[in-house]
Parts: C-alpha cells; structure tokens; sequence
C-alpha cells in the first residue's frame, strides 16, 4: 500500500512537469513574439523590449525553461501588464472569493444529485425514473449562462428574492449555485443510481432483506455506504475541476473571482495572467486526484495494491 | 458420407442463433425510446445546417431597418421576423438557422479531432502496455488536469479568435478521456484469442489495431464520440459567449446569446430562441449517446 | 532416419513477477522450464497435463505469440527465434494454431468469408478470384457449407466454431498445425466428429501436428507419441500406445488412473494425489513432482532427476529409473 502511494506520488510529479511544460509552450513557444503577448497589445516597444530581456527570450529554448521552472518555485509567475501586479497578489485576491463560489456549486450539485440518484435507482425502469433521468439530462444540456441569466430574470428580477449578480451574502451565492447545481447534478444521478443497482444485486444485500430488514433500513444501512464509494471518488476529482469550472459563473454572476480575473485578462492578452489562472487550476485537479486515489486506498477495501 | 450430408448432420446455425446482430440491435432500441428522440433532434439539426440557406427567411448579417423600432429597440416576433430582430435589426430566426452551422461543424471536427488523437494513443498504449503505456497515460493524465474551458479560453486566447482555432483548441484538449477508454477496452480485447489468432497467421501491428481489436471497441467509442459532440457544443457556446468564439457578424448560438444578455429584461427573445436551440441540439446528441450506451451496456443485452 | 520437422531445444519461458514503486522484477512464472522434443513429418505429438502446466504458454511460444525466455525452436533445420519480421512473417506460413475457445477465437465483427480470406490478403496468396473459390473449398473442406460466407461467427455452433477456426489454419497451407486443446470446450458428441476431421485432414493434407489436452482418451485416440507435462517439465515422452500400457512416471499414472476404463475387467486403482499444484512461481527443489508423488524419495527433494531413456524410445524423467 505504501509503495502504491509513493508510485501515485511519483505520477503526480510527472504530471505537474507535464503541466509546466505545456503552460511554458503556450506562454512562451507558441506565440512568434511572446515578449509583445506577454506585454499586450498596448505596451511600448520599450516595455516589450524590457520583458525581452527580463526574460532572456534571446537564449536557447530550454535555457528559457529553466529559468521558467525557477521562477515557478519561487512562486513569481510574472508580472501583470494590466494591473501592474505579480499575479500571484492577483490570484491571491481572487482565491478566497472563487473557492467560495465553487464550494457552494458543488454542495448544490451533491444536494440536487444523490437524492435524484437514490429516487431513480428506487424507481429503476419506472417511469417516475425515466421522467427525472430526462430531466437530470435536460440539466447537462444547458449553457451555463444562460440558464443563469433566465433564474436572475425570473427570481432576481421579475420576482426579485435574489440580488442580480455581485458578491455579498448567503444570497448573492444561491442562484450560481443552483445553476451549476442543475447543469452538474446529472453525473451524480447518475452515477449513483448504476452503482446502487449494482449494489442492490450484491448477496449480503439480499441476507439483509431476507432476515425482514425494511426496505429503507436496507438502503440507508447496507446499499447507500457501499454505493457512495465512487460518488466520493467523483465528487473529490469534480471539485478539483471546479475552481476552473466556475469561469462562465463568475461572468455571468458578476462574480469578482479567478474566472473573472482571466476572462477580462483576455480582452487585454494580458498572458502571464491567463497562464498562472490556468497553472493553479491544474494544479489543483492534480491535487484533488491525488487525494481521491489515497483516500481510496483507506476507504475500499477490495481492492489490493501491490 | 458426402460434404452435404455431413454439413447437414452437424446442422446449420440454430434457430435462436440465427437473427443478425442488426436485428438484435434495433430490438434493444426499441427497449430505449428516448434513442430515436434523440437521434431525431439531431437529424432535423443536421438538416437546418445543410439547409440553412433554403430555411432562412433573410440573410442572417443583414441590418434590416424595420427591425428596429424608433427608439432602436429590437422589434419582436412578428410575420416578418417570426422570431424577433436582434439589436441591430437582423432576423434571428435566419441566424439561428445559420447558427446551427458552427454549433455542428465543432461539435463534428472538434470531436472528430480528439477522436483520432485519443483512439490512436489509447490503442497503442494499450496494446503495447509497458514503458509506451506509462509515458502515454502520463500525458494523458496532463492533458485531464487543464479545466476544459479555462484551458480552451487561455488556448484561443494566445492562437486568435477564430472558428479554425475554436476547432483546434477543443480537438486536442478533448483527447484525455478517449484515450483513457480506449485504452481499457484494448486490455480487454487484446487478449481474445482471435487476436492471437491474427498475430500468428502474420498480421502486421497496424492491422491487429486498426483491423482487428478497432472494430470490437467501436461500440463504447461511438457513445463516448456522441456525448463529446454535445460536450464540444457545449464549450464552443461558451467560449462565443466569452467573446472568444466566432467572430459576429456570423451568428453562433453563443455569441446570439451573448448579445442578447444586454437586452434580456426587455427583448427576451434575443436570448431565448438561441438558448433553446442549443438546449435542443445538446440534449439530442445526449439522448443519442446515453441511449446507445443503455443498448450497448451487456448487462441490457437482448438475447 | 527422416529430419524432424520441428525441434525443440531446451525450451524455457518464464513471466517477470513486478512488484513495488519502480515495479522492479522480484521473481519469475515459470511456465515452461526446459522442454526439449522433436516433431516428426505427419506424426501427431499428444501434450498433456493439468491446467496450469505449461501447455498453452508452449504452444504460444514456438509460434513466437510470446517471446521465449531462452530456448531453441527449429522448423526445418532454421531457428525460429532469431527471425527478422519479416522471415518471421513467411515462418508463420509453416505453422499454425487452432485455439481452445470457439468463442473467443473467431473475431465477432468478422463474416467467415473475412475470416478465411484475411490470411491470404497478409501473404499475397492467390488472385482474388481464386482466393473466393479457395474460401468455399476450405469450407467445404472441414464439413461446412460454402454458402455460409456471409454469415458471423455469433451464427454458428461450438463445433462449426471450431470448424471454422481450423480452416482458417489451413488457408495458408501450413505443415505445422498446433492444436490447444481444440475440442476441450465441445459436447462429446461433437468431440468426436471434429477429431475424426482433424484424422481426415492429416491423411490427406500431410499435416504434422502438436495436439494438446488434458483429456488422455483424447489425447490417445489420434496421437502417435504423447508428451506428459508437469509444472512445466518434461515429465515422460514415449509412443501413445506405450504411454497408455506402461506408464513409468508416477505422475502419468495417477493422470491415467483418473480415465474411467471402458473395460471393466481391467481394473486399474485410482491415485488420488495429495496436496495441491505448487505455484509455477515458487517451484518445489528437486523433482517437481515430489511435493505430491506417491513413491517419493529422499533424493527426489534434492536432486533434479535427469531426462534419459528408460526403455527404447520411451523417455522419463524420474529417480525410480535412474
Ligand atoms: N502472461 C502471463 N503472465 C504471468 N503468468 C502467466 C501468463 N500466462 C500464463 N501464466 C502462467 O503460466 C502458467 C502456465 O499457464 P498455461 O496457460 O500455459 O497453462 P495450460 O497448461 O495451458 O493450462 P490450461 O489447461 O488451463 O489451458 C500458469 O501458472 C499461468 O498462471
Ligand atoms: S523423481 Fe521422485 S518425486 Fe519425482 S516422480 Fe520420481 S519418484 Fe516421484
Ligand atoms: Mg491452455
């Protein structure tokens, strides 16, 4: 178990040098001028020429890389043209108020979700179960945007229970909640109701029921703690993916986070920016699976690692 | 005893064995309706792309002035517009028309994209497993920890706003989970005799793959190919609506959308129409592929 | 005396068993450990063992499905090992595999037509007219109706399955036919119908086969010699009807006193053996076999007995003959 750790630890480590250098190959390989990306479009030649330098743009390729790995350990992802800021003070603003947004997001796709999934698999092959299977996939099928625009239309605006957009209070935060909510619930549904059916199947479930166990005590005891394991699996790599995830939210909700952050830095390719939002986010989905797979180890237990 | 009598003695394909694959395949789908639902919706999308120019009422670029009112506001539904005009007076039912066009070709070529990429990588990595296997599941694991959209964004970002890199940008990051699939079903398949069985008559790697084990794993990878179309759809909506996507004046149902934000309180129609088109033909491609994947599923199997 | 079609020399294959972070090799399967035999032109050669023993990871390994881990394999004087893909490619012509599975060794999205004309596609084999018309004589051939080209293997019983599975062999016209275990997974009755093809076909196409199994009335009914297998070691080699009158090695008894005996004036005792299979990954010391062999000695846990001829022309490797 503990060389199974150690060999996901060092896959990790492979995979957050994969991420550098994919980040490194957008920011500085792909465009023919990085120094003026890097800048933006408004910068003087002499800024330009300035970062050049900075940057030792004029040295070998993997000269460049090195440097970009040392910077990245020092923490110092560049400077933003716009603000005139490192971009880590900006991510550092913007952290608390996206983790937040994207916290809420995910307890409102696990409170709309595995309800849905016990009901459906209760109900499987019903039509009360093909009915909400529809409806959990009408969910997926929305843009983000829009249906957070049609809710502020109707409970912000036409009946005003909810402030139209900005930050502030509990309030301010449930309707992007319940709008990524209804856009992300169907994979928990889903994903709940299969394994509970194969759950359901399992002998000791059908001891239970034979020894007069009521149906409910059934699930509640024996189905639902078995059938969670990969809905936990699912929900810790989502949520690793959701401080990416939130970017359309935020636009939409006026939500002053990291999405917002990017989304206006791409108005003003303000690079460096862009990249360090996308470096963090990464780093956090590789964080998150991290954990899901050791956590795993403690909390399965059929499965060995050699 | 002749050949005749002999093959007669053994006895042709019984009776319950004898209905085709395809028989037994429209009898399941029959068991999952909501298949046709959705294999209809994406017909009828499929005809409004290639249609488009027969479909439209007007041309969808055109600033038509009596789509607008006195005070500039856009007019509604009406005989003319049957959906409204949009802000600068364009019919929207024709740009929705027109708009279906972008929607299908990302959805299509992004998909078909990833689809090269991911079923080749994950064919060879599982086939060869080993030191190929690790490194390429490696990348692919790189590839999975970039969020989707954030890293779509930052990509047209830096290549240019264009329909061209909107492609792009989503074909190649939506390689991972393919890859990763494709990859567990060689394992599986890989050790069926039939492949042994070609490998010892002489059969070069890139039939075993392509010809051999491909064709036995295509059935995951066209649930898996569906459910990406409308997953791509999905992106490249929200990538227009974040400006990044197609540039107007070509309509896009994101960028419909987008522009109709400004005015959702009072000319709704602007974002309602291309908000229900894209429901529509997203839910269609899902219907499809979850369908499919019910029909496909073993343990659904009709016998 | 005539050249041995194949010969085997000190055949071993063994599987790495990984294990920790830099899944660093900590042991080894030993599936097949030393096997050396020689197959005649047109005799059949009777493998046979328990399962587990070695004989499927054989026969994979002369056809070089697996590499061998050390070992020779001689087709017609030429060692198969070293071949270039590309000789390898042409070797693959002179020997052929029939597998034990009618279900997993037909390929479901193939019609049989696909199935048989595939083969002579990857060597060039005949015009394409030609090749149709092979299809239906090789159809005919093994006792299938030439009109069921078009159909899918999902169409067809195990017998035919196998039926099919052994055309396909042929098309290339090899000298060599590999058998594992290919009736195994068929009804009785139709058991005996494929052999009796299998015979038919030897007669006439000059075929030389390597028939595997671990049914021995199988196995004596269409082999010339019989080769018993244990753990992956030779245990015994001597012609089939020797084998079956005088079985030498104490395992090959206790495999024959588990064959009900048709006449029940010849009554035979049955050796139940005690213990189960040892792991092929942890093999006993000595003879492989001492772990359970009812007449073991001393020595047998000490020393590995040697392969030597204990009668003319019947081989065993046990201390009782040393
Ligand atoms: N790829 C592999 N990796 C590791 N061990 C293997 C592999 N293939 C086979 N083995 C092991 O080698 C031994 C011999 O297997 P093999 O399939 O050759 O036996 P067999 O005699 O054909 O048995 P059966 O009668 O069941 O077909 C077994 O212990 C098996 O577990
Ligand atoms: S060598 Fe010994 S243990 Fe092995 S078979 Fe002969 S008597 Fe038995
Ligand atoms: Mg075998």
């Amino acid at each position: 178990m503990l060389s199974y750790i150690v060999r996901r630890l060092g896959g990790a480590l492979v995979v957050l040098f994969g991420i550098s250098v994919v980040t490194f190959i957008l920011a500085y390989a792909v465009p023919s001028d990085p120094a003026r990306m890097i800048a933006g479009p408004k910068a003087s030649m002499a800024t330009v020429l300035a970062i050049r330098h900075q940057l030792g743009l004029d040295r070998p390729l993997y000269v460049q890389y090195g440097a970009y790995i040392w910077r990245l350990l020092h923490l110092n992802l560049g400077m933003s043209y716009v603000y005139n800021l490192p971009v880590t003070t900006l991510i550092g603003q913007r952290f608390l108020p996206t983790a937040t947004l994207a916290l809420s997001a995910w307890i409102a796709e696990l409170v709309i979700g595995i309800p849905l999934g016990i009901y459906t698999a209760r109900r499987a092959r019903k039509l009360s179960d093909y009915i909400v299977s529809i409806l959990a996939l009408i969910g997926i099928s929305l843009l983000i945007p829009w249906l957070g625009i049609v809710l502020l239309y109707w409970l912000g605006f036409k009946i005003p229970i909810f402030p139209l957009g900005g930050a502030g209070g509990i309030s301010h935060l449930i309707l992007p909640a319940l709008t990524y909510g209804i856009t992300g619930a169907a994979a928990y549904t889903r994903l709940l109701k299969s394994s509970m059916l194969e759950v359901l199947k399992q002998d000791y479930v059908r001891t239970a029921r034979a020894k007069g166990a009521t149906e409910s005590r059934v699930i509640n005891r024996h189905v639902l703690r078995n059938a969670l394991i990969p809905v936990i699996t699912y929900g810790g790599i989502d949520i690793g993916y959701l401080l990416g995830g939130v970017v359309l939210l935020e636009v939409t909700f006026n939500w002053n986070g990291l999405g917002i952050l990017a989304y206006n830095a791409i108005s003003e390719s303000d690079i460096p920016v862009i990249m360090g939002t996308v470096l963090l986010t990464a780093l956090l989905v590789v964080l998150f699976n991290l954990l899901v797979d050791i956590v795993y180890v403690f909390v399965d237990p059929r499965i060995r690692y050699g | 005893m002749s050949v005749q009598n002999a093959s007669a003695a053994i006895g042709g394909a019984s009776k319950s064995q004898k209905k085709s694959r395809g028989a037994l395949f429209w009898k399941s789908v029959r068991k999952f309706p909501m298949v046709y639902v959705g294999g209809l919706i994406v017909f009828l999308l499929v005809i409004c792309a290639v249609f488009a120019p027969v479909l439209a009422l007007h041309n969808p670029i055109t600033q038509y002035q009596n789509g607008l009112h006195m005070d500039g506001t856009p007019v509604g539904p009406s005989k003319f517009f049957p959906f409204g005009a949009d802000d600068v007076g364009r019919d929207v039912y024709s740009r929705l028309i027109y708009g279906s066009r972008v929607s299908l070709i990302v959805g299509f070529v992004a998909t078909a994209i990833s689809l090269l990429i991911g079923t080749t990588l994950g064919l060879i990595s599982g086939y060869f497993g080993g030191f190929i296997d690790t490194v390429i599941m490696r990348i692919t694991d790189t590839i999975l920890a970039f969020p989707f959209l954030l890293f779509a964004l930052a990509l047209v970002t830096i290549l240019g706003s264009s329909l061209t890199n909107v492609l792009i940008a989503i074909g190649i990051l939506g390689w991972g989970v393919m890859a990763r699939v494709v990859r567990g079903q060689v394992l599986s398949v890989k050790e069926f005799e039939y492949v042994q069985a070609a490998r010892a008559l002489g059969a070069s790697t890139p039939r075993i793959l392509f010809r051999v084990i491909l064709p036995n794993i295509l059935g995951p990878i066209i649930v898996l190919a569906t459910l990406a179309v409308s997953q791509n759809i999905l992106v490249e909506a929200g990538l227009s609506f974040l400006g990044v996507g197609v540039q107007p004046p070509t309509p896009s149902w994101g960028n419909m959308i987008y522009a109709g934000v400004q005015d959702y309180q009072f000319a709704p129609w602007l974002m309602v129409y291309p908000g229900v088109a894209l429901l529509l033909a997203v839910l269609g491609f899902n219907l499809l592929g979850d369908g499919l994947r019910d029909i496909l599923d073993p343990r659904n199997a009709t016998h | 005396m005539t050249e041995a079609l194949l010969d085997v020399q000190d055949l071993k294959k063994y599987f790495p068993i990984r294990r920790g972070v830099l899944q660093r090799v900590v042991g080894q399967v030993r599936a097949v450990d030393g096997i050396t035999f020689s197959v005649m032109p047109g005799e059949t050669l009777g493998v046979v063992g328990e399962s587990g023993c070695g004989k499927s990871t054989m026969a994979r390994t002369i056809l070089r499905l697996l590499e061998p881990t050390s070992g020779k394999v001689e087709f017609e004087g030429k060692n198969v090992v070293g071949l270039s893909k590309n000789e390898m490619r042409a070797m693959r012509r002179e020997m052929q595999i029939v597998f034990q599975d009618p279900y997993a060794s037909l390929n479901p999205r193939y019609t049989i037509g696909k199935t048989l004309l595939e083969p002579m596609e990857i060597h060039h084999l005949h015009t394409a007219s030609a090749r149709k018309q092979r299809v239906a004589d090789l159809l005919d051939r093994v006792g299938l109706d030439p009109d069921y080209t078009n159909r899918f293997a999902h169409e067809f019983s195990g017998g035919q399955r196998q039926r099919i599975g052994i055309a396909r062999a042929l098309t290339v016209n090899p000298k060599l036919l590999i058998l594992d275990e290919p009736v195994a997974a068929l009804d009785v009755s139709v058991q005996s119908q494929v052999l009796n093809l299998l015979k038919d076909l030897q007669d006439d196409l000059d075929l030389t086969y390597i028939f595997v199994a671990h049914d021995l009335s199988v196995v004596r009914y269409i082999s010339d010699r019989v080769l018993v297998l244990y753990l992956g070691h030779m245990a015994e080699l001597a012609d089939a009807d020797e084998v079956f009158a005088d079985p030498l090695h104490p395992y090959t008894r206790a495999l024959l006193s588990a064959v009900p005996v048709t006449d029940p004036d010849q009554k035979r005792e049955r050796i139940i053996l005690k213990g189960d299979l040892p792991s092929p990954a942890n093999p006993p010391a000595g003879c492989p076999f001492h772990t359970r062999c009812p007449a073991a000695m001393e020595i047998c846990s000490k020393q590995v007995p040697a392969w030597q001829e204990a009668k003319p022309g019947h081989l065993v490797a046990c201390h009782l003959y040393q």
